[in-house]
């Protein structure tokens, strides 16, 4: 698997771009001359130039510094997010495809209702419940994403219930919670990686969107989204702010859907028989 | 599923706790002036109590009064105003989406390997990671600011005048539609390529018909259903970008109102938002079903 995944073309360009996205983070982090709340009032809404390469900001701070701690946080709240909902969202899916019966169908029908809000409208009405601020959002994300995980653990622990492997370790008197674990998530787990990491990328967009309508992160936090919803009130003045970062935004979700593709194919038996 | 859908924000609004009548009147509020109304708004009853007095209200078409500063307007009539552009702009962006995916998907598939192929594909992830909201500012950038072609902000309301609406909703459409199409469209191409392996597809070809024929008669009609399939599931998505590019925009959808109302913390409207999402998004899915037993007889039974 890990052979296909390297020569995979796909993957290939995902991993360059996540490899260069996280060595541009660590450079400007380290070697930028400038702090991400340096404010510079001489130097405010100044256009890309060699001094800023992204132009500055109404404070006269320099966008690629902000962009690169914006990156992080924002990967951060999108990464704990995806982590606890695919843990929620796979303990539910498991249990119900394993045992079915009533509280499979009672759960399953709540995850079904879950999946049937528009995503920003539930991530909203967390928000109004918790409070903004970057856990919220995180715990928002980790909400969209339960039911995602819950559905595909379901449907592929109900593929393997009645394989030969369980049945035997059934007959070997295994209890159940052990099966669980030692037969059905490692068997289970490839799809769900993919899961992660296709979310990990909307995790991205949903956390700039909640900040970017002033509902998710809030400022002085320099995450991608509230530096988009700062660049959005200068626009006409100053729209290397809102452009760059948001490019900077499609270039680490594309970074992150490569990786994801390629790491689909790679886990995909149909295509990798096809391939070769 | 509704029922249980309006409870559950219910429950998930009031959980938190967050002081309505505070946020309404302001801090300075008098304790009596708070206390009057909370008593007016029922809002000291159980919680059940007060579920059952809303969805009772609910069903009769009431979601009650919006208690924030934009007040004076009852939620009902809030949504009524702001549905139409609503459905207008994600019924206009499913159109470009759907349009643009069928010709991109079916050459992707139709040359696969090739340099259209390859394109189409590159194209599809490109289009894929782009958040949607900034897209919208990006044409902003290019077709108004740097064009004037389009308006950058602002909305004529299909019902004033449906030409006006098109050329101002465009931009916005546009913006959502982009990503949706390279979803699809990878969609259509994947089934479109699984479709031709069939073996009755092979048959069709080894009896010596055409190309055009063969795809046409055989090989579209049926990659279509996981494709209709696949927008049902998507429209939990579209409705999501939809919320944040109204605002981008300056759409008054029910997108804008859930959003001002969450910053009103005025449950009330977001509440009454929120279940007519769900129940948009139940609708889509039934539609698409409906399509999908039109394409595959063997469903409708």
């Amino acid at each position: 698997m890990w052979r296909t995944f390297r020569s995979s073309r796909v993957a290939q360009v995902g991993s360059a771009i996540m490899v260069f996205t996280i060595l541009a983070i660590v450079l400007i982090r380290l070697f930028s001359p400038y702090q991400p709340n340096d404010k510079d009032y001489e130097a405010i809404l100044q256009a890309p130039s060699l001094q800023h390469l992204f132009g500055t900001d109404s404070y006269g701070e320099d966008v690629l510094t902000r962009v690169a701690y914006g990156a992080e946080v924002s990967l951060l709240i999108s990464f704990s997010g995806l982590i606890l909902g695919g843990l929620i969202g796979t303990v539910i899916g498991t249990i119900c495809g394993f045992w079915g019966g009533v509280v499979d169908s009672v759960a399953m029908r709540f995850i079904d209702l879950l999946y049937s809000f528009p995503t920003y409208v539930l991530a909203l009405c967390l928000m109004l419940l918790l409070g903004y601020g970057a856990s919220s959002v995180s715990l928002a994300i980790a909400l969209v994403y339960v039911p995602n995980f819950a559905r595909l653990a379901r449907s592929m622990t109900t593929a393997t219930r009645s394989a030969n492997y369980i049945i035997a370790a059934r007959l070997m008197g295994q209890s159940s919670p052990r099966i669980l674990l030692r037969e059905v998530l490692p068997n289970i787990a490839a799809p769900l990686m993919v899961q992660f990491s296709a979310g990990l990328g909307f995790g991205i967009v949903l956390e700039a969107g909640l900040s970017f309508i002033g509902l998710g992160v809030q400022p002085p936090t320099p995450s991608l989204g509230v530096m988009m919803a700062d660049g959005k009130d200068y626009f006409e003045k100053g729209p290397w702010v809102l452009s760059l970062t948001g490019l900077s935004v499609a270039w680490i979700i594309l970074g992150l859907n490569l990786l994801g593709d390629g790491l689909r194919d790679a886990m995909d038996p149909r295509l990798r028989r096809r391939r070769s | 599923m509704l029922a249980v859908g309006s409870l559950l924000i219910f429950l998930l609004l009031h959980a938190g706790g967050g002081d309505a009548a505070l946020a309404a009147l302001g801090e300075q509020a008098s304790p009596a002036a708070i206390e009057a109304f909370r008593a007016e708004h029922h809002l000291n009853d159980p919680l059940m109590v007060q579920y059952w007095h809303w969805a009772d209200a609910a069903l009769h078409g009431d979601f009650g009064q919006s208690i924030s500063l934009a007040g004076g307007f009852s939620t009902a009539q809030l949504i009524r105003h702001s549905l139409p552009n609503t459905i207008f702009i994600g019924i206009y962006a499913l159109i470009l989406a759907v349009a643009v995916s069928l010709v991109a998907g079916s050459i992707a598939a139709a040359r696969q390997g090739r340099i259209e192929d390859v394109l189409a594909t590159c194209g599809a992830i490109v289009t894929i990671s782009m958040p949607d909201f900034w897209l919208g500012y990006v044409l902003v950038l290019i077709f108004s600011l740097g064009l004037g072609w389009f308006p950058a902000y602002g909305f004529v309301s299909p019902t004033t005048s449906l030409t006006g609406a098109i050329h101002a909703g465009f931009l916005p459409a546009v913006a959502i539609a982009v990503p949706m199409a390279g979803i699809f469209a990878r969609m259509l191409r994947t089934t479109l390529l699984e479709t031709f392996r069939q073996a009755y597809v092979v048959s069709a070809h080894a009896m010596g018909f055409g190309r055009m024929f063969v795809f046409w008669h055989y090989v579209f009609r049926n990659a279509l259903i996981p494709y209709v399939t696949s927008i049902g599931l998507q429209a939990r998505y579209l409705l999501g970008g939809v919320v944040v590019v109204e605002r981008v925009f300056g759409i008054p959808g029910i997108g804008s109102v859930i959003v001002d109302g969450a910053f009103a913390r005025d449950y009330g409207v977001v509440q009454g938002c929120a279940v007519v999402f769900l129940v948009i998004v139940i609708a889509v899915n039934f539609v698409m079903d409906l399509v999908c037993a039109l394409l595959d007889p063997r469903r409708a039974g």
